[in-house]
Order: structure tokens, then C-alpha cells, then sequence
């Protein structure tokens, strides 16, 4: 069980002033400003969840990440994890997670994936046994049998990340952290990413957190979701409730046979109406229900054609980072 | 050490998977250090002696110089190269490893190509052995080993230091380079010969002396040389634990990069 209590991380940076004239004078004296990175994050995750950890850029991910896996140290608060404190207990807490962060490596870019999934074994020492049989079993769950005999160098973007996520299962970490583990990958080698990550958390029982700007990602895989801006937890819970939320932020159009200036439904906004091709918009409170919907334009137009345009996920976010004014 | 070798044979294997660039690079490094012996050899047709010392004493300081640094270059390269490690954020990956850092980063990179460098050091030692007019016994056999071992030490200390140090300027501070690639110039000639303040500093600040001037004269039996020039030595050990402590509590301030 993952638990952050009110953690608060904060940088000290140095002040630069333009110009070479600034340049030097900072050199000689140095002006520091306090930055908040996090400020009271606390947050619950349960063992075998999928959570998706998202917010718009410098928003905390990063920091939050790196405190849970140990590498930073918060300034205030209390991270416990499976127990541990990550970043007092590093040594003992890390044999337990596995991370990906997004371009980093853990793979040799020269050599053949078995001998970095090889040496990986001596890092964490796992036995012999457990190592044949886990690689075993992870090269079969995730089809990865022709590709380790293969130095990274030679493989596409998508096989590397398949590559990485099998390399961090081998000392079966109870929780995995991924940065943005979809970046820069086409359709098909998302797809196949995030069909490795649902398989990794159903099967192998690995809590996930996961960071990303895809919102497919979270679609496809997360049923909770925490967002963050500006330092603070700004949401948490699940994926739909948002998604309902925004239910009303739809357009619909519907094409007439014949052009009618006059058209009105009850409980919609007409926003444009041009030679029978109208764009509606549901009014506030109106829960929109395409069957409903459907039928009461039936009854009163000549109909040629009905088109609803869902809101996208990248708007709903959008839409909430403005409500939360981030 | 399992883990160690584990890292040496994986990055010997990658280094070997660019068979021209290895060669090349090899014979590069051999060259560079060629040449400054010539420089050497030149400079001893002026002059007959420095100092105390003849042609064959300071061959034999060059000689050991020459073998620690490049040994500790081959095989604590990680280190040398550290400031990569901390601006690009790799080290964050070293920190999520159930392991002891310093391991870590002296496995993170390692330079088989150095190995041509390493080995020329070591004929050369035997080469200045060879042509010292000393008579060798057990005894003064052991006194050479410690000053290899204390040489590789203390270098190995002063990548503990400087590293130190990146940890807080990021991008390696090049006044570092004075005690690294600086000290290694120094090392050439027996430090005594220089001016009393940097036989100093490198005496009792930075313990170069420990595998220089000190056990050197003992080595060769000038008359001043006391038992205290072998005790001294052991100085590159205490140099070495305090460089590891005060990494360690460095390291406890790292800011992480990207």
C-alpha cells in the first residue's frame, strides 16, 4: 500500500539577472527564491490498482514520482510505502519496485537484451531459478522470445519499450512506477504497450502508477485518476466521474433534408444554422441521452442525419486545468 | 565483486562491438603517453639529473603514475565521468538499484580501451625495475606494491572528492581538473623537486606523496629516508574513507536533473 501524508516538497533556485552585466552580478551575489513543488500532497493507493498520475507540465509528476521511488526526499510529510520510508530505507525499499522513466534506459544500448536483463539479475540477485522462470514467463506473457537476442540499437521505439517493461519484472516488484511510458510511440505500438501494462497488472499482480499525456492511456488503462497542478492534488477518484462531468460540453450536429431557419428543440442551445446543417449544444442541467435525443428531433424535423461530437479527453482535461485555474 | 565483474564483462562485450573504434582508441591512448616520455628522455640530454634524482629515478615515479591513473580511469571511469551521471539525470537510475552507490558508479562505466595504457604502464614499471641499480629483495618488492596500491587509492580518493563536489556545481567545476589530470602532470617528476609549497599540499593535503617522493627515497635508499617514508602510505587509505564519507553525505543533498 502506497500512503503520502501531507508532503511537501520545495527547490531553492537561483535568481539570474539578464544580461552579461546580470550574468556576472549574480556570479558574485546569488539570489535565491523558494520554489513550491508539491504542497500538501496526500493521497491513498491500494495494492493492485491501476493509477493514472497526470497534470499539465511542471505541475509535481516528476517530483511526486522520484519521492516515491526514494530519490528525493520531501521537505515535510510522510511517504510510507509497503512499510518502508523510500527514501531513509532506499536500499531495502528499492528490491520491491521496478520504474520506467521515459527515455532513460536500463538496457545496454550495444548488447543483446539478455545480457542487460543478465546483469540486471546480478544487480537485484535474484536466484537462478527464479530468474529462469520468471523470464520465462514474461517473455511468454508478453511475446517477447525473438526479440532478446537483439541489441536495443537495432529495434523500433515500441519494441524497446516492451523491452524495458519485461527488464524491471525481473526482480517481481510489487509496485511499478511509469513516467510516460507511450511517448513517442505510433498507434499500433501503443496499443501493444498498453495491452503489456494491463497484462503485468492482471496477471503478475503489480500495482501500477502511471504518468502521461496521452489520455488514452488513461482510458485504456486506469479506472482511478490523480490529477495535479501547480503542486496541489486536484482531483482523485475515478476516470468516469470527470468524464460524466463534462457530459454537457458536447456538440451535436443534425443534417435536414430541408434547410429550416426557424429550428428550436427544448432544453438546446442552437449555436449555428446553416442550410439545414445545424450545431446544438445541450443547456446546462440537460443530461444528454441520444435515444431521447434521437427521437424528439424525429418527431419534428425531416432528419437526414444526426452527428454527436464527444468531447475529447485532451479538452476534458483542458477544460479542467482551467476550472482549477492551473 | 560479483556484481563488479558483472559490469566489467558487459561493457567489455559492448566495447567490443565497435572492433575498429577499440583498436584505434587503444592505440591512441598508447601514443599520447609515449610521447610525453620522449618529452622526458629529451629534456635528460640537457640535463644529466633532477635534483637527487637520475633518469631511471624519475622513470620509475613516470612508470607508476602512468599505470595507477590509467588503471583507475580503466576501472573507476564512472567516476571521471561522473558530472554525465548527475546532469543527465542517470543517476537516478543508479539511486532505484538495491545496491551501494560507489559500486555503482565505478561499474557504470568502464573503459576496457584504457587497457592498452594500463598495460604499457605496467611493462614500463618493469622496464625502470629492471634498470634501477638497486638490489632487489622481497622487502623493497612489497615497498613497490604499496606505492602501486597507495597510488591507486589515493586517485581513487580524489575522484571521491571532486565527485563531491559535482554533486552540488552539476557540470564538473574544471578547477577540478588541477587535482585530477593536474596531479597526474605533477606525479611525473618526484615532488620534492618543486617548490616546498606544493611538496607540501600534495604531501599532507592531497596524499600524492604516497606513492611519490616518500617511499621512493626509501625505495632507492637515499640516506634521509626514514621507516616513517613507508609509514606514510598509509595516509592514501585514511585519504580514501574520508573521500567516501564525504560523498556519502553529498550524495544526501542531490538534487535530481530533468
Amino acid at each position: 500500500m502506497i500512503e503520502l501524508k501531507s508532503i511537501s516538497k520545495q527547490y531553492k533556485i537561483a535568481l539570474k539577472e539578464k544580461g552579461l552585466k546580470g550574468t556576472i552580478k549574480s556570479f558574485f551575489k546569488r539570489k535565491y527564491k523558494i520554489v513550491d513543488a508539491l504542497k500538501d500532497v496526500s493521497f491513498k493507493i491500494d495494492d493492485g490498482e491501476i493509477v493514472g498520475y497526470i497534470g499539465p507540465n511542471g505541475a509535481g509528476k516528476s517530483t511526486t514520482i522520484k519521492i516515491m521511488c526514494g530519490i528525493l526526499a520531501p521537505t515535510s510529510g510522510e511517504c510510507i510505502i509497503n512499510g518502508f520510508n523510500p527514501y531513509k530505507q532506499r536500499k531495502d525499499y528499492v528490491k520491491n519496485i521496478g520504474a520506467v522513466f521515459g527515455q532513460r534506459s536500463n538496457l545496454s544500448w550495444d548488447l543483446p537484451i539478455i545480457d542487460s536483463y543478465e546483469l540486471l539479475k546480478e544487480i537485484y540477485k535474484v536466484n537462478s531459478t527464479d530468474y529462469e522462470q520468471r523470464l520465462h514467463n514474461i517473455t511468454k506473457i508478453l511475446g517477447l522470445d525473438e526479440l532478446l537476442n537483439v541489441p536495443p540499437r537495432q529495434m523500433s521505439l515500441g519494441q524497446r519499450m516492451k523491452c524495458e517493461l519485461a527488464g524491471v519484472l525481473l526482480h517481481n516488484p510489487k509496485i511499478l512506477f511509469l513516467d510516460e511510458p507511450t511517448i513517442g510511440l505510433d498507434s499500433t505500438a501503443k496499443l501493444a504497450v498498453r495491452d503489456m501494462i494491463r497484462k503485468i497488472n492482471k496477471e503478475m499482480k503489480v500495482t501500477v502508477i502511471l504518468t502521461t499525456h496521452d489520455m488514452n492511456d488513461i482510458e485504456a488503462l486506469a479506472s482511478r485518476v490523480i490529477l495535479i497542478g501547480k503542486g496541489r492534488v486536484l482531483y482523485d477518484g475515478a476516470f468516469k466521474d470527470i468524464k460524466d462531468r463534462f457530459q454537457n460540453n458536447i456538440t451535436i450536429d443534425v443534417e435536414l433534408f430541408e434547410p429550416n431557419d426557424n429550428f428550436q428543440l427544448d432544453k438546446y442551445d442552437v449555436i449555428s444554422n446553416n442550410n439545414g446543417f445545424i450545431k446544438l449544444k445541450p443547456q446546462q442541467d440537460t443530461k444528454f441521452n441520444i435515444v431521447k435525443f434521437t427521437k424528439d428531433v424525429y418527431a419534428n424535423y425531416n432528419v437526414k442525419d444526426i452527428n454527436v461530437n464527444n468531447l475529447n479527453l485532451e479538452e476534458i482535461i483542458y477544460h479542467l486545468y482551467q476550472e482549477y485555474d492551473v | 565483486m560479483r556484481l563488479y565483474f558483472k559490469y566489467f564483462k558487459t561493457q567489455v562485450k559492448a566495447n567490443l562491438t565497435y572492433r575498429a573504434s577499440t583498436v584505434l582508441a587503444s592505440f591512441g591512448q598508447l601514443l599520447g603517453t609515449i610521447t610525453t616520455l620522449i618529452g622526458i628522455y629529451l629534456l635528460f640530454g640537457k640535463f644529466n639529473h633532477l635534483g637527487d634524482y637520475s633518469f631511471e629515478h624519475i622513470l620509475i615515479t613516470y612508470a607508476i603514475v602512468i599505470f595507477v591513473f590509467s588503471f583507475d580511469e580503466m576501472i573507476f571511469r564512472g567516476f571521471d565521468e561522473f558530472e554525465k551521471l548527475i546532469s543527465t539525470g542517470e543517476m537516478d537510475k543508479l539511486l532505484l538499484r538495491p545496491r551501494n552507490l560507489v559500486l555503482q558508479i565505478c561499474g557504470y562505466k568502464i573503459e576496457p580501451m584504457k587497457l592498452g595504457r594500463v598495460l604499457f604502464g605496467l611493462a614500463l614499471i618493469v622496464f625502470a625495475c629492471v634498470n634501477l641499480s638497486i638490489n632487489w629483495t622481497i622487502w623493497k618488492v612489497l615497498i613497490l606494491f604499496e606505492m602501486i596500491l597507495s597510488g591507486i587509492i589515493t586517485f581513487f580518493g580524489v575522484y571521491l572528492f571532486t565527485s563531491s563536489i559535482t554533486i552540488f556545481t552539476i557540470n564538473k567545476a574544471e578547477f577540478i581538473n588541477i587535482f585530477t589530470d593536474g596531479g597526474r602532470e605533477l606525479c611525473y617528476y618526484p615532488l620534492d623537486i618543486f617548490k616546498k609549497f606544493i611538496s607540501k599540499l600534495f604531501t599532507f593535503v592531497i596524499p600524492f606523496a604516497s606513492f611519490n617522493y616518500m617511499p621512493l627515497r626509501y625505495l632507492l635508499g637515499f640516506g634521509d629516508a626514514s621507516v616513517w617514508n613507508i609509514i606514510y602510505p598509509l595516509l592514501s587509505i585514511v585519504f580514501c574513507i574520508i573521500g567516501y564519507i564525504v560523498f556519502n553525505l553529498c550524495m544526501k543533498k542531490y538534487k535530481s536533473c530533468g
